[in-house]
Order: structure tokens, then C-alpha cells, then sequence
């Protein structure tokens, strides 16, 4: 890297004796500091040298590379422990804001909580995992054997998620967001529509009275699946004007009661959806109804947009980023699996795939739909819980969208 | 504000002294040359948020921050390009960016060509560092003259093939898709070349008719019984020395099966008709064959590897139509504090150690489940010294960069002999037995991790691997 009398040549275009810097000075002032001319001759040439010369010439290069190695070492160790008291104190952290921020299942502490809050999502979208020890066996194609086998802690794994997404309807009706989307890899919660129904229902009776008329009405929805909104949705009974929602500012038309529209999004709503696209625009263009000049950005938008959905405002990372607890966890469940002699390839990929690094990762999220979405995560997390939501929502309400200006 | 102006000027004289500055820079190659030694992001991206609000927050002109925001990008490319990335993306114009006041894209446009242009007196520098530079945009929103330059530049790196510099120029991601979308829907209502300008084969239709209907004659008069699949023939006439009769009569039949009914790849499309193939008209490629892998050849990127790590300065969290379509599944995107112009091997050096830190991780991960038994010589980076191959193509876009990387040594892995399996067998089964009596393991843990690890690679490439039967 050049120094800084050199740098500051550059800039200005001015010489350090004050002449104006043609393009040969330039060149001369940049010699120093790039690469030798050609490393791929140089080395052949230090080779053949070396041939005549055999004791002297290599201690320089495996000094280097051995100082170099060792340096590596030692930035990973510290890392290794930078990174677990990171953890540690993330933990920590955690569980201090989730002590000072819990919600007790009250929509009026929630509301609290967000009432300083300048802007709230319209479309709030949250990424969630399933347990990674399990969701490797829910994609591979195992044999039935190998799922029959895993039946309870597939289900266990799978009430936890749906309890989760539970609980994030609910603070979400409560803070007034009328649209949900959870994102979930392996698309397993879409299987299991009638059951979240039904669990979230139950879970936000817990959180409103029954006779309350904040109780939302509940559309589930996935892309290519039909809407569910079943009648055994709980009882509508017109309830009286309250004066606590007035209090709270809410909408205080009884006739209506909020919606909230849960729509549950997997990674074949990512890139497949564009391709699926494209090969209906390829079927019609083939047939004559459409020239490849009509396809524009707009048009892809309207279709991406009737087919999963539209833009979220703000996507939270609620997916574990920790490795530790899962490594372990899928340690557990490989050794039965192994013990049957059932791995197949789909847990090699998926065991290193489900985040190959760091914090923030799609993981396969719509590509369309995140243009200018609000990221959210926090760092090492350890999954779903109240007070990452009330962290997110707060630093949407700062954050300033400029839209290229 | 002063006491910082003080601050860097004293820290500007100090730099500059000589033994600070070679102390500086032989730090700086000691660590690149470190962080060489473990794996490194093949494809980095970059976006160069912040360079109005460090003009903004340092009183000095937006132009002048934007100029500061190169030398940067030009000091973080140096860090790149040495330790050994293949392909850095900038983004340095957004289509949005139109929408500024005039004289910053003015200002922007000019310090564009400005910069090009001497990079261009200085081609065979450049040529030192191995890089390439590309545009990717909309090239008929650039101005003329801009565009020359772009053009200069690009031509005058384009042999260069040790590393590419992709930069975004007036771009967008969800612009970069619909060209993609386009481009593939043009490409795929393009009709294919007629049989006959598809390269002269040495076999012409008429003479293989013609031999078909001589065999057909002769098997009705031999009165011969083919048998009826048409794919144990093949595999029968193969192994059979008297060859020639039997195939010929299995390309009869298959001819027959052929005619009978139309491919089945072709049937959901009206315009596959076999009357309109036969007809002779523009025979169109199939739009089921279009996948993920395709759009991503359409993509602005394609010949570059995935994408590995974005890094966005500035504090903001979003992608703001960056990369929309490359930041898929192993993607790690980080979001730093600092402005653009601030950002320095020092800020980068931490995301790319953890990175690192992750990515060794998930290798060893990958290894210890199973793996171990039969790689041996994991080299993290196999294609470390090869610049040209990226890596290998896999028809499956979203194969995890492990099966990437462990891809050929998972074909060796797969030839598991059968000895050894059915050793394995055994022990698993007399390890479920003494689970079952009811004798406890000493270390039940690391017994059962033992025994997974090595039976894991001999069960995970046989995809028909007999189930083993519990002692009931």
C-alpha cells in the first residue's frame, strides 16, 4: 500500500516537489509498492536457480510460510475464544433484555413496549428454523423407516417451531402488524396448516380475553396452497364498546376486527418461483403471445407479487446462529441414524449448509422480494424470543430509507 | 472537530515517517499473507455506502468524499486481490442513483471516466495484478464519453485472468433479473438449427431407413422373436458377439416405439405436436429444461463463482438491489459501522477471519460426520492454485459448497468395498444388541460417534444400503 506522501500525490495530481504529475511519474511513484512484474515467471526462474543451488535458497519462502502459518493459528485461537465470550456475553445480554422486556402474554405490555415507536412494519417477515438435527432428516429423502423411527423428536422439533410462530402472531397482532410472513427452509410448517391454526388460536386466546373484540381474525396462507381461514376460527360475539382499546388509540370500530394474514413462505419460493416464471413466459413467447421485449421488471413484479408476496418492510433473522448447541444436537441424532445405517447424502448437504458462515444468511430466502428490505438480526442469537422482536421494530423505526438519493 | 484535525495530522506525520511506513506495510503483508493460509471467499461484493455522509461528517466537499471512497475501494481491492479472491463486485451506480441532484452524477460520471482513463494509461500495471475489469449495467443509460472509457478500460484488462473486478455501474438486481428472464425467454423461442445445419453427422436418415426396412423384411421373414424391452436388448446385444442382427432389430423396435407415441418431455407443450414437428417447423427447446442454473448463466455474474461474502459499510441493512439473486443459501452477509472511505484492511480484517473462522468450522463439521473415514487429504481450498477453474459445474444449483468441495473425493468415498461394510454392519449390530441386553456401554457417546463416523461413508453413498435388521 503506497505511503501517504504517495497517496497524496495522487490525489491532488501534484508532485511532493510541487511539479503536476504526468502519467510516467505517476507510474514511477506506484513501482514500489505493486507486485513484482510477473510472479508466475519469477517463481519459475527461482526454480531453476535452485536446481543449481540446492542448500541456501528454500529457508526464506518455508520461513515465511511457517510464520505466516503460525499467525493464522493464533488469529483463529483468539478468535475461537473472542468468539465464545461473544456468545457468552450475547447470552447474557439476551437474557437480561428478555427479563426486563417479557410480555407476560399482555397485548397492553407489548403495546407499551412499541408505543414510542415512529413507524411499524406493514409486512414484517421473519426467518425461523426448524432444529437442525431434524430438519436434515424432513428434506432427505429417507426411507419412511428412518422417519418412523425419529417420530419424536421430529414432533417435538415441530411443535416447538409452531409454538414459536405462535407467539410471533400474536406480538405482532398486538403491536398492529397486519402481515406476517415466516420464512422456513424445508417448508414443513405449510404440511401442518389445520395444527398452527389451531395452536394459534389457542395461543392467542391466551393472550386476549375470549369476548375481546382485539381478537384478530386469522388468515394462514401459503403460495399454491389455498387460504385457510376455517370456521372454527373462535367465536365472533360483537362485544361491546371497550374503553380500553380507546385508551390505547386503536381502531375503535368494533364492526371490524383486525386481520392478521400469516403467510408461510419455504425456499422453493425463492429462486424456483423465478424460474417457474420464466418458463411460463418461455411457453408463451414459444406460442406467439408474448415477445421476450414485454417481459419487464414491472410485469415480474406483478406475478412474484399475486404468487407468494410482496415486499416486506423489515425481515428478522430468527434463526439460531449459533453453532454450538446444534453441532451437538445433530451429533445426538447422527448416531442413531448411523447405528440403523441410514445417512444419506442429504444430511452431508444439509448439515453444513444450514448457514456456512456467520450471522447474516438468506439461507435461500426469495430473491425478488428482499430489494429493500430492512435486514434485522441479532448477533448470536439463540432463537425465537420477545425481546429480538422488540429490537428489530425498534431499529426499523430509526433506520432512514433513501431510496438512491 | 479541531482536535480530531489535529489528531489525524499528527497521525498523518507519524505515518509518514519511513520506519512507521515499512513497519506498516510489512504488518499488512504478514497478515495477508496469514490470512492466505486458510480458506478464502472465492467472490467477495462490496457495497460502497457512506462516502457523502464521511464528506458530510469531515466537512469537505461530497465529491471530495466520493474520492476519498475510491482510494479506498482501491486499497481493499489491493487486500483482495492479495490474499488471494478470484472476483470482487462493486457497487458503484445504482440505476436509482439517477435520481440524485445533477452535479454529484455529473460529478460521479466524470470521476468514472476520469479514473478508467488512467487505468487505462497504466494497462500494463494493471497487468501485474492479473485483473480484469467488467461493467455490468445498463450500458445506454451511461453518457458517451463514459462509456468510451469503460470500453478502453474492459478491452485493455480483458486478457487478463487471474482475477475480475466486476463493477456495477448503473445497475440494479431486480434489473438484472428481468434481463435475465428476457434473455432466457429470447433464448428459448429461438428455434433450434434444422437437423441438417446441426454439424454433418456421417449418417444420413435415408440409408438407416433404408436398413431398418431391409432388417424389418428380414426378421418377419426369419420369423425372429424380439424380445419385447427394448432396453434389455441393448443390454443383451452389447454382451452378445453376434452383434449386428440383434441390434439393428432393437432400433426397430425402438424406431417403433418412437413412432407409436411422441417423446414424453414434449407432451404438455401444444407446440411439440409431433404433426408440427414433422412438418418440418422451428423445433423450440423444451422450457422445462429451464432451472436455476439457467437464469444464473443469464445472470449479469455468470461465469463468476457464487457469491461468498457481501460486505455492506455504513450501517445500513439492507441489499438495496444489490446482488438479490447471487446472495442465495451460503451467502454471509455483514453489515459494518464504518463509512466507505474509513474502510481498510483493519475493518475487513475481522470479517474476513470470521468467515474463516465459520467456514472452517462447517468443513470440520462436515468431516467429523462421517466423512473422516475416507478423506484423507481434505485440502480446504483445492483449487487454491488454479485460478481458471472456479469450480466444478454441478447440474444441482443448490448443492451445498461442501458436496462443491468434497466432489470428487466423495466418488472415490462412494467405492466403499464390501468387506469393510459388512464389518461395519457387525459392529453396529452387536453395539444394539448390547444396547438391548441391557448392558451399558462405558462410553455410550463416544462408542455409538465411533461407530457412525466410520459406518456413516460406507451407508451415505449407497443409496440402496440394506437396512439392518434388529435382533427382535
Amino acid at each position: 500500500m503506497p505511503g501517504v506522501v504517495e497517496t497524496q500525490a495522487f490525489r491532488r495530481g501534484v508532485l511532493p516537489d510541487g511539479r503536476t504529475a504526468s502519467k510516467e511519474d505517476r507510474e514511477q511513484l506506484l513501482k514500489p509498492y505493486l507486485p513484482s512484474p510477473n510472479d508466475s515467471a519469477a517463481s519459475t526462474q527461482k526454480l531453476q536457480r535452485n536446481s543449481f543451488n540446492v542448500s541456501r535458497p528454500h529457508l526464506r519462502p518455508v520461513l515465511a510460510s511457517l510464520l505466516h502459518k503460525l499467525i493464522f493459528s493464533t488469529i483463529q485461537l483468539v478468535f475461537s475464544i473472542y468468539i465464545t465470550i461473544r456468545q457468552t456475553y450475547h447470552a447474557v445480554l439476551d437474557r437480561i433484555f428478555s427479563i426486563l422486556y417479557h410480555h407476560h402474554r399482555t397485548p397492553e405490555l407489548i403495546r407499551r413496549d412499541v408505543k414510542g415507536l415512529s413507524r411499524v412494519p406493514k409486512h414484517l417477515s421473519v426467518i425461523v428454523d426448524l432444529n437442525p438435527s431434524t430438519s436434515s432428516r424432513s428434506t432427505s429423502p429417507g426411507s419412511t423407516e428412518s422417519t418412523n423411527e425419529s417420530k419424536p423428536e421430529d414432533a417435538e422439533a415441530l411443535m416447538k417451531l409452531i409454538g414459536d410462530v405462535a407467539e410471533i402472531s400474536c406480538w405482532c397482532a398486538c403491536t398492529g402488524i397486519p402481515m406476517i410472513s415466516i420464512y422456513e427452509r424445508t417448508g414443513v410448517l405449510r404440511q401442518h396448516i389445520p395444527t398452527l391454526h389451531r395452536s394459534l388460536t389457542r395461543m392467542m386466546q391466551s393472550y386476549f380475553p375470549p369476548s375481546s373484540s382485539q381478537l384478530p381474525s386469522l388468515h394462514i396462507r401459503a403460495p399454491h396452497h389455498p387460504s385457510y381461514s376455517p370456521p372454527s376460527s373462535p367465536p365472533s360475539s360483537p362485544p361491546p364498546y371497550s374503553d380500553e382499546m380507546e385508551q390505547n388509540g386503536e381502531p375503535t370500530d368494533p364492526s371490524d376486527r383486525p386481520n392478521l394474514n400469516l403467510l408461510l413462505l419455504s425456499a422453493s419460493d425463492g429462486r424456483e418461483t423465478l424460474v417457474d416464471l420464466t418458463k411460463t413466459l418461455t411457453e408463451m413467447a414459444q406460442r406467439g403471445k408474448l415477445r421476450p421485449a414485454d417481459v419487464t421488471s414491472e410485469l415480474i413484479d406483478a406475478e412474484v407479487t399475486a404468487s407468494s408476496c410482496g415486499e416486506p418492510d423489515l425481515l428478522v433473522l430468527m434463526a439460531p446462529s449459533s453453532y454450538r448447541g446444534a453441532a451437538f444436537r445433530s451429533a445426538k441424532g447422527r448416531v442413531r441414524k448411523t447405528l440403523a445405517g441410514q445417512i444419506d447424502h442429504g444430511d452431508i448437504q444439509d448439515s453444513s449448509g444450514s448457514g456456512a458462515g456467520g450471522d447474516v444468511c438468506l439461507r435461500g430466502y426469495p430473491p425478488w422480494q428482499v430489494r429493500l428490505t430492512e435486514i434485522f438480526h441479532v448477533q448470536d442469537n439463540s432463537g425465537v424470543d420477545y425481546q429480538g422482536f422488540l429490537r428489530a421494530l425498534h431499529r426499523y423505526a430509526k433506520a432512514e430509507m433513501r431510496l438512491g438519493r | 472537530m479541531t482536535t480530531s484535525l489535529r489528531m489525524s495530522s499528527i497521525r498523518n506525520w507519524i505515518l509518514q515517517s519511513p520506519p512507521a511506513e515499512w513497519a506498516l506495510s510489512s504488518v499488512r503483508d504478514l497478515l495477508i499473507g496469514a490470512l492466505k493460509q486458510g480458506p478464502i471467499p472465492r467472490h467477495v461484493a462490496f457495497v460502497m455506502d457512506g462516502n457523502r455522509r464521511f464528506a458530510r461528517h469531515h466537512h469537505i466537499e461530497t465529491v471530495e468524499g466520493h474520492n476519498l471512497g475510491f482510494e479506498a475501494l482501491a486499497r481493499i481491492l489491493e487486500v483482495c486481490y492479495r490474499a488471494g479472491v478470484r472476483v470482487v463486485t462493486i457497487y458503484a451506480f445504482s440505476i436509482e442513483n439517477f435520481k440524485r441532484p445533477k452535479y454529484e452524477v455529473d460529478a460521479l460520471m466524470e470521476m468514472a471516466r476520469v479514473k478508467l482513463t488512467q487505468l487505462a494509461q497504466h494497462g500494463e500495471l494493471l497487468d501485474r495484478y492479473g485483473a480484469s475489469i467488467r461493467v455490468l449495467g445498463q450500458r445506454h443509460l451511461i453518457r458517451a464519453d463514459v462509456l468510451e472509457a469503460i470500453d478502453e478500460a474492459v478491452n485493455l484488462t480483458a486478457h487478463n485472468d487471474r482475477a475480475v473486478l466486476n463493477v456495477c455501474f448503473p445497475y440494479t438486481s431486480r434489473d438484472e433479473i428481468t434481463t435475465a428472464i428476457r434473455n432466457t425467454v429470447a433464448d428459448y423461442s429461438r428455434p433450434l438449427p434444422p437437423p441438417g445445419e446441426r454439424g454433418s453427422r456421417p449418417f444420413s436418415e435415408s440409408s438407416i431407413t433404408r436398413n431398418i426396412n431391409s432388417t424389418r423384411l428380414s426378421t418377419l421373414r426369419e420369423e425372429a422373436s424380439p424380445d419385447t424391452l427394448p432396453a434389455a436388448e441393448h443390454v443383451s446385444a452389447s454382451a452378445e458377439p453376434n452383434f449386428t442382427s440383434h441390434s439393428t432389430s432393437s432400433l426397430s423396435s425402438a424406431e417403433a416405439l418412437e413412432a407409436s407415441s411422441p417423446p414424453t418431455s414434449h407432451l404438455h407443450s401444444p407446440e411439440f405436436s409431433p404433426q408440427k414437428v414433422s412438418n418440418n417447423a422451428a423445433i423450440l427447446p423444451d422450457p422445462e429444461t429451464i432451472t436455476a442454473q439457467t437464469l444464473t448463466d443469464h445472470m449479469f455474474t455468470a461465469d463468476c463463482p457464487p457469491l461468498d461474502l457481501l460486505v455492506r459499510t455504513s450501517g445500513v441493512e439492507r441489499l438495496s438491489d444489490f446482488m438479490l439473486w447471487q446472495c442465495h443459501e451460503h451467502t454471509s452477509i455483514v453489515f459494518l459501522k464504518c463509512l466507505w472511505p474509513e474502510f481498510d484492511l483493519w475493518q475487513f480484517l475481522p470479517v474476513l477471519v470470521e468467515w474463516q473462522w465459520w467456514r472452517r468450522r462447517a468443513l470440520q463439521k462436515s468431516v467429523v460426520e462421517g466423512l473422516k473415514g475416507d478423506i484423507h487429504h481434505h485440502n480446504e481450498q483445492p483449487e487454491r492454485d488454479s485460478p481458471h477453474r472456479y469450480e466444478p459445474r454441478v447440474s444441482q444449483p443448490d448443492t451445498s459448497f461442501c458436496a462443491i468441495v468434497y466432489g470428487h473425493e466423495l466418488v472415490a468415498a462412494g467405492e466403499v468395498d464390501e468387506r469393510r461394510r459388512s464389518e461395519r454392519q457387525d459392529n453396529a449390530q452387536r453395539y444394539l444388541a448390547a444396547l438391548e441386553s441391557g448392558a451399558q456401554p462405558l462410553f455410550p457417546h463416544r462408542a455409538g460417534n465411533d461407530d457412525g463416523r466410520r459406518d456413516g461413508d460406507g451407508a451415505r453413498h449407497q443409496a440402496t444400503h440394506p437396512r439392518l435388521d434388529r435382533p427382535a
